[in-house]
Parts: structure tokens; C-alpha cells; sequence
């Protein structure tokens, strides 16, 4: 009898302590998404605003101090620019409309250990400088790709998202259902042993292996997240991350380590299938049928304008 | 002899146009749906039907799909970037467009060429075409403007309440995109079929996905049955149309040497009657016109119909060349086809 | 002395005079102009055999008679049978249809309608073909049946701009070509329509080269030996004009390159347009040539008319090429039975800027209702060009040549001053 609480309380107290080790607490980019209220003239631009976020989706909270990090940024023209930070903000002006790539990076020791912080997000700018982009708006660039891009020389660890395989019809973002590949460097080369945590708001948790060729591939979720009625077309946010440990010693800012834990996190977020609002068997039946009825409409016209057959005497041979 | 001298001028003149525009077309096919896989990017400002749908081939974008992203900003944002961002494009347009003029739509655009394709094959199958009466022709001229005009005003009625007028739902955002048969033609080229669906999600994403898979079951027969049967109701053409008094390239006609027999109003596609029964104006790039020059190769008076870029003639009509193309050059007893 | 007598029959004597008629003209042309044509022997032994002897040409083969021009050749081409122009130019028959029609019509109808009359034909059509051209030669289709001839008549419009005429044209020509196929019995196929315009648009591309002789400023034809070829090919066989006019083409190339003139330096250059001049009625170009001028291009439908346009066809189909088979007998036409002329007068002018003509001889035949109506326009669209033009009247009768060499050499002459006064 007392065995078997024993066992119950330490299955129970495990739970405990597991729990938080299945969800984990991540570091990562966010936005600050503003109310597009402001943009009278439009004349000074708008800078864009993030912040670091640590937690889980469900439960998180904004560091309030930025000290030992540093944001790279790589604009559409593949330039790099770094910045120191301080404070809980973080904040750039965009110049040129397109994709801007955003590299967070904190370094900090603890327990003998160099955690290394890593975290990417990919934004979008609607508006930029028209002054400086004059020849961008003139070259009217189609094939802004955001995937597939190199690692920068910057970071020694680093996940790269690559194409996703879609089935639907929409190209520009992510869908649950589509297959969502990556690929994990480290100091340039790219590691076939290195599992993807993949989490998601809804709490879809998993862990991914590489296959042979070292692409990490997975299938956004679909069904588990509530079904609203309302809104068809709504969006989620995932977190995908990928820790390596290196036994290297060193000193960072006087402080001895004796190994180096990298962490990198990117935040992503998917919407719905557009498979689960649409129907292609109806897109074909619709547009074959149409095809149908005007051919035989066609068909019928003629053969009623035309004489009867004993009239004519031609021949297309 | 001067009359057997080669000059370039005599060959251009004496070329069989047909086989000409049927290897051009071939090839501007090939760079603008496959273009993008080699790396060739002409820009998102192109006068021709470029699709966006079509992901890593494109070699390009369509305007049209431009300008309705262009003009679906609120009226505020409109007056800044917004703003000189839709002037550049159309600027850029302009540019392209004055190169060929309608030549875009007679050479180069792949709805065209596919058009010009399913057209070979009817001719194939001995199946006769189909021709518009008059009257019904005046009509339909109309219903390109029609829908420039929506293209470009749903966009903004989507981002403003114009006329106090409710916003229009987002899913009006790329209105022509929807109706476009390019969309769901030009990405089968490259093995994605997936643009052929009707989208449930809202009402309007219905009714505009639906009206799609209609017209491009419509687009199939009707390019079948009637030479260039979409091109009646592209608003591409009216956009161009508009501009097309200061491009380079132009068709001139000298109308004291017309006969008015005709002969050029039956080779051309769009059945534009003002270029056989014309004989005042100077200028016959019509609203229909594609630029496709079917005309000058069938005139056979010598000097009537010239294609000219930038003042200079290139493509004239010539009695020779007239007699070369239709084969009539030679004294054959049996004329095995 | 026994002499055996025998009385001509009516056909002889009308053989005997129309073979006078042709040879009278033949000899002109052969002998009162300077450096003839080796080539034309050809065709002066083509009239003289046809016209003069009487020798059948197309044994064997269906002759299908026209009456005008815009019985599409092609179509009889493809199916096999010899297409025979019947516009008659023949004094003698002119005379003989005199009683049938009434005393102001226009001589070439009753000429045809008096040859029907006689039924005097070394070719004789087995069936012919009438459009509706002009009053007088749509209302000859029923008198020409009442002789006992086979006469179909083929409805043409008296306009050509409208959707509904040429439609109706198109129409026209379809139900011409199945009542032909179905009187031949043979079916009218891609492959011979085909061979046919190729044929016979090869035969307009020759004209077209001999023409182009006459725009130089050495001549080397004469504007009556043109006619007489272009005449040859109402009754001749396709094949042996075609070779004829090979011939011809390659002996003007040599003439070119000489430098021979069949005219004078100061020779005015004619644009004759008006009432067709038929053999042997070339009596208005026979006294423009003789009095020093010379034509060197014509707007007359028994002529340059039958070969300046060409069929065009976008596909190479049955149901494309009938239909533009049949706008090219309509819409480049510019007879004058149609309402509007414009296309004419612009024709007129275009000839004489492309030919440097110096002066236009519009001829219609009294009696010619349309020709006749339409000499207010053509003179005055002339005057606004500066284009000097004379108009004359004439017909079939031989009385009228004093009248008519004065009025013709008077022209001239004013021609040859205007010139001397520009130089």
C-alpha cells in the first residue's frame, strides 16, 4: 500500500518536474504591432518596434533588460547592419519595402556555462523611403525570396527555413498542411543530428529528427486549434527551436565557461488551410461544365444555320 | 537585274510573318512562365499577362495585377509612399509599353499565344471559326472598359468609403485576379493546377472564384470557336489603349493606295473592319488591334500597309512579298498540301 | 461552165463578217506600229484561229458561260470546266441583237445577246452564268432563255459596304458553287479550290509583272497589245496563256533593258477607264495609239480589273477560302453599278500617280446607263486633281470614226502642249 503511493507521488511529482521540461521556456523575437492609426502625410517614416519575449506561447513575459544583446539586421539587398541594444526596445526604420531579416543575439554566462541566445524573425515592410528606393520601385523586383537564404557570417549557429512544399494554391505564406522544411548549420556546416522542437499556441508539441540529407521536415498541424465559426482565414503562432551544446572553454567578459549551450529560436505563424475552404473538384467540375454547355450551344447553332447535308457538295479532304 | 538584288529590306518584306510570330511567340512564352527558373526577372511593371500565381517560373508580373495593388491603399497613405509608389509603376509601365505598343498583346502575351495555339488546332480539325455580326461587335468594345474601370475602383473602394459608401470586403482585393483565365492557365504550364478552385470562406471569395472557373471555361471554348476571343475583353487593352498614341511602334496606312478589297480585314484576328474600309486616317491601331501585323503581310498593294517603329518602315506590304506568302509564285500542276 | 453555187447560210455569212472584223484589227496591230512584239504572235494566232477560223479550243471540257466578271473563275477552275467570258465585241452581232432589245441599250449586251441569238459559237457554253450586275445584262438572262440556253442567275448586291451585301454575296457564291458541282457532279474540294487560286493568282502575278513594264518612262508594250492579252484570257486555256505571258514577260525584260519604246519621247501617257473594250472593238485605243499617244494602264473590266486583285485566304480551308473567294469579286470591285464610286475615282487617281499618266480617255458606250451617270463625279473628282480628261461616247458602229479620231487627236495635242508648256 505504501509502495504504491510512494510510486503515485513520485509519477506525480516526475509530472511536475517534466512539465516544465516539455515546455520549455524559449526565447524569442517579437513584433510590436502598432495600430495603424498614425500615418498622416507619411512623410517621416515609421520605425518598427520589437521586443524579446521568454516563456512558453501560451504564457509569456517581455524582458524588460536588453543589455548584453545585439540585433543584426539584413535589409533586402543582403546588408547587414548590427546594432547595440539597452532598454526593452528595440527599434529600426526600415528604408525599403520588401523583406527585412532581424538576428537576435544574447550572450550570457551562467553556472560555468556561455548560453548564447539566438533568435530570427522575418518582417515585412509595406512602405519604405521613396527617396532610397526610387530605383528599387523602378527595378520592381519580383523574386524577393525569403527562404532558402544563406547563414549569416555573423552566427556560428543557425536554423534556415527552406521552401515550404504547399499543395494549395497560395505562395507567400504558411498553411497548416504544408510541409515546412529547415536546415541547421553550425559554423558554416550543416548538421544532421540536431532535433527541431517545434511548438505551436495551441500546444502541439513535438520534437523532429533530421533526415539523411539533414533537412528537418514536418507538417504544420491542422486540427488543434478550436475551430471558430466566424473567421475561416485566422492565424497561429509556432515557435521552432534547435539547441547544441559544444564543449569549448573560454572567457566572455571575465567570466570562465567551460562549454557553450547555442539556442536558436524562430518565431513563425501559419493560418488555416486553404484546402479546408475550398474546393477544387468544384473548380473543375465548374469549369468543365461551362465548357460543355457552350460547345453544345455552339454545336446546335451551327447545325441549325446550316443547310441540310444533300445541299452541299463540299469536301474538306 | 535591281529586281533580284537581295537586300535586307526585300527579305524582310518577302518573310513568311506567320512562321516569324510563331517562333517569337514561342519564345517570349518560354522566357515569361519559365523565365523565373533561370533567374530572369523583367520586373512586376510588364504591358503582358506575366502571372504572379505561377511562384518560381514567372519571369515577370502583370501590371494590372500591379495597379490593383497599387491603388488599394487608404487615401492618406495614397498621398504619401502610396502614392509616388503608383506613379513610378505606371511610369514603368509607360516605358515597357511604348517599346511594342500593342505589340505586347500580339507577340508577346501568353494568354495570346495560347489563344493562337488552340486557334492552330481548330484550323487543324477543319472546324470553321466563328465571326461576331456588326452589330454585336460594337457592342462587346465596351466591356474592356467596363472592367478597367472596376479594377481600378475596387481596390480603392476597398481601402475608402468613396461617396460615403460602405467598404468593400477584402475579398474583392485583386478583383481582375480572380476573373483572369491567366491565372488558372498560365501556372498549369508549370504543373500547378491548383489555381482551379472555389473558395467557400466568404461570399464574395465565392461569387468572384466561381465567376473565374466560368470564364475560364469560357476563355477555352471561345479561343477555340473565334480567333483571339479574349482579347474583345481584356482590360489590358483598354489600359493600353489609352496610352497608345506615343509609342514607338506604329501601323500606318496610306489610304490613296488602298483598293479596299479587303484582303486584310479577313487575316485579322480581332476583325477590325477600319483597317480595310479606312482609307483618311494614317494611324490604325485601333482599341481591338494587337499589333500582330497578319494585315501588312496580307495586303497585296505595294506600299499601303507599313509596320514602323519610330519613323522608320520595317514590315511593308509588297506585291512580291504578297505573292511569295500565298504560294502563288510557282506554275504547279498538282498542288499536293 | 458549171460552176458550183451554194448560198451562204446566215451563220457563215455572220462568221464571214465577224472574221473580217477580227482580221481588220489583227492586221492594225500587227502592222501599224513600230518594234512589234515577237511574243504577241501568240496571241494574234490565238485570235485569228479563234475569231477567224472558227476552230473549237475546249473539246472535251465543260464550258461554263459568264456574263460579267464577278463569276468567280477559281470556282469553275476547281471544278473542272473551262470558265468562258461571253461579253462580245462584234459589230455583226451587235447588229443581230438590235432587234431584240431596245434601239439606246448598250451595245456589248445586245452584241452577247444577239450572239445567244444566233447560236453561232465555235465554244459553246453548256451553261451559263448571269449575275445581277446591270439592268440590262440582268434583264438579257431571261431573254438569252427564251433562245433555248441554259441561263442561271447569280444574285449580286448594288452595295458593297454593308454587312448585309456582302453576306449576302457570300451566300450568292456558295449556292453558285453547289448548282455548278452538281451540273458538273463532281464535289468541290480543299485541294482543288486550293490548286485553282493558286493557279490563277499566278496568272494575275504575270500581269502583274507586265504592268510594271508600263510604269517606265520607254514603254514597251503598247496599251492594245495589252488588251488583246488580257482579252485572250476570257476563252483561252489557263495553261497556254500562262505560258504565252511567260514568254512575253521575258521578251519585255530584254526590251526593257534595251531601252525600246514603243511610243515616242513625248508621247502623252493615257489611263484609259470606262466601258470595256472587247475584240474587236478596240477602235478608242487603236486611234489613241495611232495618234501618237500611248496607254499605259487601264481601269476597265475586261482588262486590268480582271487581275489586280488578288485572293487573299487566311486558312487554307474550304469554308475560308470560299468566303474570300467571294469578297474579292466584291469588295475590291469597282464597277460602277454599285451606288458609291469613291473607290473608283481613288483607283483613277492612284493609276495615274503610280503610271505618270498625263491624261485619263474615260470611254462609255452610249447606251450605258452606269458608265454614263457616273462621268459627272469621275470628271469632277479629275478637275479638283488637275487631271486632264476627255469623255467620250461611243459604241459598236464603224460610222463614227472621223468624229471620234478628232475628238481623240484634239486631246492629245492639248496633252503634248501641256507638257511642252511645263518643260
Amino acid at each position: 500500500m505504501k509502495q504504491i503511493i510512494i510510486a503515485i507521488f513520485l509519477i506525480i511529482s516526475l509530472g511536475f518536474v517534466s512539465f516544465p521540461l516539455l515546455a520549455d521556456d524559449s526565447l524569442w523575437l517579437d513584433e510590436v504591432k502598432k495600430k495603424s492609426c498614425c500615418t498622416v502625410g507619411g512623410k517621416k517614416l515609421e520605425a518598427k518596434e520589437f521586443q524579446i519575449k521568454k516563456g512558453t506561447l501560451a504564457d509569456n513575459e517581455k524582458i524588460r533588460d536588453l543589455k548584453d544583446a545585439k540585433i543584426y539586421i539584413r535589409n533586402t539587398d543582403n546588408q547587414i547592419t548590427e546594432q547595440n541594444l539597452s532598454g526593452e526596445k528595440i527599434s529600426f526604420v526600415p528604408e525599403y519595402k520588401g523583406n527585412y531579416h532581424l538576428f537576435f543575439e544574447q550572450k550570457r554566462v551562467q553556472d560555468e556555462v556561455l548560453q548564447v541566445n539566438f533568435s530570427s524573425l522575418r518582417i515585412y515592410n509595406k512602405e519604405g523611403n521613396i527617396s532610397k528606393s526610387l530605383l528599387k520601385e523602378i527595378r520592381g523586383k519580383t523574386n524577393d525570396s525569403h527562404y532558402g537564404l544563406e547563414p549569416i557570417a555573423q552566427w556560428p549557429f543557425q536554423i534556415i527555413m527552406e521552401r515550404p512544399i504547399r499543395r494549395h494554391h497560395i505562395n507567400c505564406c504558411l498553411y497548416s498542411g504544408d510541409i515546412a522544411p529547415f536546415k541547421i548549420y553550425y559554423q558554416g556546416e550543416l548538421q544532421k543530428n540536431i532535433p527541431l522542437r517545434v511548438s505551436t499556441e495551441s500546444g502541439w508539441n513535438n520534437d523532429v529528427k533530421p533526415d539523411e540529407e539533414g533537412v528537418v521536415s514536418f507538417e504544420i498541424p491542422r486540427s488543434t486549434y478550436t475551430s471558430s465559426e466566424n473567421e475561416k482565414k485566422h492565424s497561429e503562432k509556432m515557435i521552432v527551436e534547435a539547441t547544441y551544446e559544444v564543449n569549448t572553454s573560454g572567457t566572455y567578459e571575465g567570466q570562465p565557461y567551460r562549454s557553450v549551450v547555442y539556442v536558436m529560436s524562430m518565431p513563425l505563424s501559419f493560418g488555416a488551410s486553404p484546402l479546408e475552404y475550398e474546393s477544387r473538384v468544384l473548380g473543375f467540375a465548374t469549369a468543365i461544365g461551362v465548357m460543355l454547355i457552350f460547345s453544345l450551344g455552339l454545336y446546335y447553332n451551327r447545325r441549325r444555320k446550316r443547310k441540310t447535308p444533300k445541299e452541299i457538295y463540299f469536301d474538306e479532304e | 537585274m535591281t529586281k533580284n538584288k537581295f537586300t535586307l529590306r526585300r527579305a524582310i518584306n518577302n518573310m513568311n510573318l506567320v512562321r516569324f510570330r510563331f517562333w517569337f511567340q514561342i519564345v517570349a512564352f518560354v522566357l515569361i512562365v519559365y523565365g523565373g527558373y533561370v533567374g530572369l526577372d523583367l520586373g512586376d511593371k510588364l504591358p503582358t499577362f506575366a502571372c504572379v500565381y505561377n511562384g518560381e517560373g514567372t519571369g515577370g508580373k502583370c501590371y494590372a495585377g500591379m495597379l490593383q495593388h497599387d491603388l488599394k491603399h487608404p487615401i492618406d497613405m495614397f498621398m504619401g509612399y502610396a502614392g509616388y509608389a503608383f506613379l513610378i509603376s505606371l511610369g514603368m509601365f509607360m516605358v515597357w509599353f511604348w517599346i511594342l505598343n500593342k505589340g505586347w498583346c500580339g507577340f508577346v502575351c501568353p494568354l495570346g499565344t495560347m489563344q493562337d495555339w488552340l486557334t492552330i488546332l481548330r484550323e487543324k480539325t477543319k472546324i470553321r471559326y466563328s465571326e461576331y455580326s456588326w452589330a454585336n461587335r460594337g457592342k462587346i468594345k465596351s466591356i474592356k472598359y467596363i472592367l478597367l474601370i472596376l479594377l481600378l475602383l475596387l481596390p480603392v473602394m476597398i481601402a475608402n468609403s468613396v461617396f460615403g459608401l460602405p467598404k468593400l470586403p477584402n475579398g474583392l482585393s485583386m478583383p481582375f485576379c480572380d476573373i483572369c483565365p491567366g491565372r488558372m492557365m498560365i501556372p498549369a504550364f508549370t504543373g500547378h493546377f491548383n489555381q482551379f478552385y472555389i473558395d467557400f470562406s466568404s461570399k464574395t471569395d465565392l461569387v468572384m472564384t466561381t465567376l473565374g472557373m466560368i470564364i475560364v471555361g469560357l476563355f477555352l471554348v471561345g479561343s477555340f470557336v473565334k480567333k483571339r476571343f479574349f482579347c474583345y475583353f481584356c482590360p489590358m487593352a483598354a489600359l493600353q489603349h489609352i496610352f497608345s498614341k506615343p509609342a514607338l511602334l506604329k501601323l500606318y496606312k496610306d489610304g490613296a493606295k488602298c483598293t479596299k478589297c479587303g484582303d486584310c480585314y479577313r487575316a485579322c484576328d480581332m476583325d477590325i473592319l477600319e483597317i480595310a474600309d479606312d482609307v483618311t486616317s494614317k494611324n490604325l491601331v485601333t482599341e481591338d488591334c494587337t499589333l500582330c501585323l497578319k494585315c501588312v503581310a496580307a495586303c497585296p498593294e505595294e506600299g499601303c500597309l507599313e509596320a514602323n517603329f519610330a519613323g522608320l518602315s520595317i514590315f511593308e506590304s509588297t506585291k512580291e512579298g504578297f505573292i511569295l506568302r500565298m504560294a502563288m509564285d510557282q506554275h504547279k500542276e498538282n498542288h499536293a498540301h | 461552165m458549171h460552176t458550183e453555187h451554194s448560198i451562204e447560210t446566215s451563220a457563215e455569212r455572220q462568221n464571214r463578217h465577224k472574221a473580217m472584223e477580227a482580221i481588220s484589227v489583227l492586221n492594225a496591230l500587227k502592222e501599224d506600229f513600230k518594234s512589234p512584239i515577237h511574243s504577241m504572235g501568240y496571241f494574234y494566232d490565238l485570235f485569228e484561229k479563234v475569231y477567224c477560223r472558227h476552230e473549237p479550243l475546249h473539246e472535251g471540257k465543260a464550258k461554263i458561260g459568264t456574263m460579267c466578271i464577278q463569276i468567280p473563275s477559281e470556282i469553275i477552275y476547281a471544278l473542272d470546266a473551262v470558265p468562258i467570258r461571253l461579253c462580245n465585241g462584234f459589230y455583226t452581232d451587235d447588229e443581230i441583237g438590235s432587234d431584240l432589245l431596245p434601239q439606246k441599250s448598250c451595245p456589248l449586251v445586245k452584241a452577247t445577246v444577239g450572239w445567244f441569238a444566233s447560236d453561232n459559237f465555235s465554244d459553246k457554253p453548256d451553261i451559263t452564268f448571269s449575275p445581277t450586275t446591270c439592268d440590262q445584262k440582268t434583264k438579257a438572262g431571261t431573254i438569252i432563255e427564251s433562245f433555248g440556253h441554259t441561263v442561271i442567275d447569280v444574285g449580286f448586291p448594288r452595295t458593297k459596304e454593308s454587312e448585309e451585301s456582302r453576306h449576302y454575296w457570300r451566300e450568292s457564291v456558295k449556292s453558285f458553287a453547289v448548282k455548278l458541282s452538281k451540273f458538273q457532279g463532281k464535289k468541290l474540294t480543299r485541294s482543288n479550290l486550293e490548286s485553282a487560286i493558286k493557279k490563277v493568282g499566278y496568272a494575275q502575278s504575270l500581269y502583274h509583272k507586265l504592268t510594271e513594264f508600263r510604269k517606265n518612262k520607254a514603254v514597251p508594250i503598247l496599251g492594245v497589245d495589252m488588251f488583246l492579252v488580257t482579252n485572250a484570257f476570257f476563252f483561252d486555256k489557263i495553261d497556254a496563256w500562262i505560258g504565252a505571258v511567260e514568254k512575253l514577260v521575258a521578251e519585255l525584260e530584254q526590251r526593257v533593258s534595251e531601252g525600246v519604246n514603243v511610243a515616242g519621247k513625248a508621247s502623252p501617257r493615257i489611263v484609259y477607264t470606262g466601258s470595256p473594250p472587247i475584240f474587236p472593238n478596240y477602235k478608242i485605243p487603236l486611234i489613241i495609239e495611232q495618234s501618237d499617244a500611248i496607254i499605259v494602264a487601264d481601269e476597265t473590266c475586261s482588262s486590268n480589273r480582271m487581275f489586280n486583285d488578288m485572293v487573299a485566304v487566311d486558312e487554307w480551308n474550304l469554308y475560308d477560302m470560299i468566303d474570300s473567294v467571294s469578297d474579292k469579286y466584291l469588295k475590291a470591285c469597282t464597277c460602277p453599278i454599285f451606288t458609291q464610286n469613291d473607290d473608283r475615282i481613288r483607283r483613277i487617281i492612284q493609276l495615274v500617280r503610280s503610271y505618270s499618266a498625263d491624261g485619263v480617255i474615260y470611254q462609255a458606250f452610249a447606251g450605258c446607263q452606269v458608265y454614263e451617270m457616273e462621268q459627272r463625279s469621275v470628271l469632277a473628282a479629275m478637275e479638283r486633281e488637275g487631271i486632264p480628261t476627255l469623255y467620250i461616247e461611243s459604241d459598236y458602229s464603224p460610222s463614227q470614226h472621223g468624229q471620234l479620231t478628232t475628238r481623240v487627236e484634239a486631246f492629245i495635242e492639248s496633252l503634248k502642249n501641256r507638257k511642252r508648256m511645263k518643260r
